[in-house]
């Protein structure tokens, strides 16, 4: 199969907003709950970026299909179509994550939004967010004809790909503006906020990981002649995108938070350079992984 | 038992001749690049496409012909993706893609373990064979059957066990491709 670039776009960046607004609101709970400020800047960019990304994502998605002015069609088989949940919950999570943005803009205005219902919207996006992803990777798992996605580790690999990359995301936005900032309280404020992305990213890179080589082993393990075939490809012309991939997307951000992650304390600054580091050497891992994903597809 | 229109094949009797891919390409007026019906040559693997090269050694030769339809499976994976329900199964079993409904999102395509849904460029929507439900309609076979020059086709309801089909494929042992994915084809093999 070759490259759905369309259906790239859309699980690149729904993902992006699927991980970044799933860590906003689990800062803002923990603020909420701590009854403190320490991750504000984690939620309200989480919030803000997660918006335009799920734009593009579902945007790409529209584009993707042979009569994208038909795309409503696509919601009327939540009965069995993973893809028709899909795209029931991508606009859930777009209408909530949209509530949710304009409640960080509204309180950077004195808006009068409680805390309690910004968190409860934060919330409720998250839920959509995780369902998002799970019928994402449900509408390629149930493809019982396509042995390479016939297993429940791709339903895994959506979700951890994209709690990384929006992981990353917000950290990279909040690293570029420690960078930026003029004065040192804000500077503070913003490696305090970054402080726990070092080791949460090097939890992720390494989940990752291992769910990758699952993924192999499951291709090894399976009997059928397609899956054979998919790992042959792995392993002969697709071998030096696959090993890009592991480099530049799993190794290289690995080394740098897990080095970002020893520096938290004596140096605390350092994180920024290895978040920003990390975030481009995952975004074109991801692309990568998605390539992979659909040129070793193959049928049964 | 309720109807379920399926089709048996004979591969000793096909000569590879691809007249039922010609004759439905006419009747269903295919575009040009469009193939509801495929024939395809089991011999030496790696072969190109069109080129009828047999496997093994002279004078241990083996090759014959895989024509590949759509099988109007009892438990059809591509209906069950359609996010459109473009896609649904009539009473005598035959299933169809409604263009109007479909919204070429390809999930169909990639379902099917048959690979037979293909997806036509100029309008946007799938398309698959449809049995010539317009001729089955009228009491008529499907046009691939009709023209089939040495018989090796024979449609019919295989629910019926005493359709000259069922008989077929009960007395040659009729096999399916993929049983392993449970789709339950009704288009079953006989012969080599």
């Amino acid at each position: 199969m070759g490259i759905e670039y369309s259906l790239l776009i859309l699980t690149l960046f729904s993902g992006l907003a699927i991980g970044s607004t799933s860590l906003a609101a689990v800062a803002e709970l923990g603020d909420f709950t701590q009854k403190s400020e320490r991750f504000k800047e984690v939620s309200k960019w989480g919030a803000y970026l997660a918006l335009p990304c799920l734009i593009i994502g579902l945007a790409a998605s529209v584009f993707h299909l042979g009569r994208p002015l038909a795309f409503l069609n696509g919601l009327s088989n939540l009965g069995s179509s993973w893809i028709s949940r899909e795209g029931v919950f991508g606009i859930l999570f777009l209408i909530l994550v949209a509530i949710y943005a304009l409640f960080w803009f509204l309180a950077g205005r004195g808006g009068a939004v409680s805390k309690v219902w910004r968190l409860v919207v934060g919330i409720l996006s998250t839920l959509s967010a995780l369902a998002l992803v799970f019928s994402t990777g449900m509408a390629y798992a149930m493809v019982r004809a396509i042995p390479a996605w016939n297993t429940p580790l791709t339903i895994l690999f959506f979700a951890v790909s994209a709690f990384l990359l929006g992981t990353l995301l917000v950290g990279t936005t909040l690293a570029v503006r420690s960078l930026m900032a003029k004065s040192v309280e804000e500077k503070a404020v913003l490696l305090a906020s970054l402080q726990p992305f070092a080791g949460l990213g090097t939890i992720l890179v390494i989940t990752l990981i291992v769910v990758g080589g699952l993924r192999l082993i499951h291709l090894s393990v399976a009997t059928t002649q397609a899956a054979g075939q998919s790992l042959s490809l792995v392993t002969s012309s697709l071998l030096g995108l696959t090993l890009a991939r592991v480099i530049i997307g799993m190794v290289l951000p690995l080394v740098a938070m897990a080095y970002a992650w020893s520096k938290v304390r004596s140096r605390p600054e350092t994180i920024n350079t290895w978040m920003i580091v990390s975030f481009v050497c995952v975004l074109a891992g991801e692309v990568m992984a998605r390539a992979l994903f659909f040129l070793t597809a193959v049928h049964v | 038992m309720v109807k379920h229109y399926g089709m048996a094949m004979d591969l000793s009797r096909c000569i590879g001749c691809h007249a039922c891919s010609i004759a439905c390409k006419i009747e269903n007026g295919l575009e040009v690049g469009m193939n509801w019906h495929r024939v395809e040559t089991i011999g030496e693997p790696g072969a190109k496409v069109g080129e009828d090269l047999p496997a093994g050694t002279f004078p241990d030769l083996s090759m014959y012909w895989l024509p590949i339809p759509c099988m109007h499976c009892i438990n059809p994976p591509c209906m069950a993706v359609c996010p459109a329900s473009a896609i649904s199964k009539r009473a005598d079993g035959i299933v169809l893609i409604d263009k109007e409904k479909c919204i070429g999102c390809k999930y169909c395509v990639w379902a099917c373990p048959y690979e037979v849904p293909q997806f036509n460029p100029l309008d946007g929507t799938v398309e698959k064979c449809t049995f010539c439900a317009h001729r089955v309609d009228q009491g008529e076979e499907p046009f691939c059957v009709h023209v089939c020059v040495y018989g090796a086709r024979v449609f019919g309801d295989i629910n019926d066990p005493h359709s000259e089909v069922s008989k077929l494929i009960a007395r040659k042992h009729g096999r399916v491709l993929l049983p392993e994915q449970g789709v339950e084809p009704a288009v079953y093999y006989l012969g080599p």
